[in-house]
């Protein structure tokens, strides 16, 4: 119970001067960012959206997760600062404050949606991207390295959690096999251990911006027109889902 | 109400009797505590939908345009919450909402035997619709794909990027 009553003190303490500093600057900015806000959101179900339908991993959207996970303290600290407030007060506070914990709900869903994606995607091709990362530096330069597709927190999750994972493996039975079958990425059978993403998998996308070349799928051609619905690989329309041509859906 | 700041948005201030634009989830709120009346998208409209009954039921091919997006979804919850808004009979509108959507799924339903390895159009299906495809179209395009490509030696589709340079 101490650490309540300390928050609360800390609270107090700010509520009066700094809280008021913060909301003015916030004014004077959001005069500026509210059309930027609303794109900030249709970006984030859109990437949302791209993450759960793509076969691969996408490249972790660094500023618009940062601009929204600053925007979503801002909107907690709101909260905690008026729910505290007398509640002699009118109706009127506890409706807004109803507005913004729903907002924020929604919000946190998609945020947590696209970053538990991610991760396990990442768990799943976790040999797979660490593997491209060491190509790349042994100087195979075809393959891309993904962990540039990372964001500093993934790449230190992957490591670690990769790192306890073969320990486990190791202590738990790849040390009572024999030598030449503890590998975990072996390639050797024709077969590779390492799952690798399907590029080839079949995805719906929607088109946006009229693709003016026919791009060709298997043995035909089709050209890309706005508006239009398509089942096909995702290996035909991954660059134009990155120039934003097309998206997932 | 005052104006308030959100994340997605800035709700503007609110007083009684003037109409604004805000997103449907905020519309329901302010609809179950009663401090709103909804204006219902004139796609709801019965007028509308038995046109578009029509326009479903006389083309055979195809979808009708005239429905926006996420129409099953947002028909949904908009007669499901505010069903008191809506200047048609509720009835009458939910009956028509249930013969489209029987119509198209009829159609979406032929549309599958069109299924194949490479790649199908369905324009205007909205993302309800899709979403009851998905699983099983991308199961059979998939399985489609893997037998092509033990038959016949697939076209390296990698060479996507050099197909416009024909010279």
């Amino acid at each position: 119970m101490n650490d309540t009553t300390d928050i609360d003190d800390i609270i107090n303490n700010l509520r009066d001067d700094d809280i008021s500093n913060l909301h003015s600057g916030i004014e004077i900015q959001s005069s500026l960012d509210d059309s930027f806000q609303q794109t900030d959101l249709t970006d984030l179900k859109k990437a949302w959206l791209a993450e759960r339908m793509s076969p691969d991993i996408l490249a972790f959207q660094t500023s618009l997760i940062d601009r929204l996970m600053d925007r979503i303290r801002i909107q907690a600290a709101y909260i905690e600062e008026n729910s505290m407030a007398d509640f002699h007060n009118s109706g009127d506070i506890k409706m807004k404050l109803l507005i913004v914990e729903s907002e924020l709900e929604r919000i946190k869903f998609l945020v947590r949606g696209y970053l538990r994606t991610r991760l396990s995607k990442i768990d799943k091709y976790t040999i797979y991207i660490i593997q491209s990362g060491e190509n790349q530096q042994e100087g195979n330069a075809d393959q891309f390295d993904l962990r540039l597709l990372l964001s500093p927190q993934e790449i230190q999750y992957m490591e670690r959690h990769h790192r306890i994972l073969l320990n486990l493996y190791n202590t738990q039975f790849l040390s009572a096999l024999p030598a030449q079958l503890q590998r975990l990425d072996d390639s050797s059978g024709g077969i590779s251990m390492v799952e690798e993403p399907d590029l080839d998998k079949p995805v719906f996308i929607r088109v946006l911006e009229t693709v003016e070349r026919p791009i060709r799928v298997g043995l035909d051609e089709i050209t890309l027109e706005k508006g239009n619905i398509y089942v096909l690989r995702y290996s035909a329309i991954s660059k134009y889902l990155i120039g934003g041509e097309v998206e997932l859906i | 109400m005052d104006s308030l700041k959100l994340i997605g948005l800035r709700v503007p201030k609110m007083s009684p009797m003037v109409q604004m634009q805000v997103p449907l989830w905020l519309a329901l709120i302010l609809k179950k505590q009663a401090r709103c009346k909804i204006v219902m998208p004139s796609w709801l409209e019965e007028e509308h939908l038995r046109q578009v009954y029509e326009r479903e039921t006389t083309v055979q091919d195809r979808f009708s345009d005239q429905l926006p997006w996420r129409w099953m979804e947002l028909s949904q919850s908009l007669l499901a919450h505010a069903s008191d808004d809506l200047k048609s009979p509720l009835a009458k509108v939910r009956s028509l909402l249930q013969d489209i959507r029987e119509v198209r799924l009829a159609k979406a339903r032929a549309g599958i035997s069109e299924l194949n390895e490479s790649h199908v159009q369905m324009d205007n299906l909205g993302h309800m619709e899709i979403n009851e495809l998905r699983p099983f179209a991308i199961l059979v395009m998939d399985q489609l794909r893997r037998i092509t490509s033990l038959t016949e030696p697939e076209p390296d589709h990698d060479d996507d990027d050099y197909d416009n340079d024909d010279v």
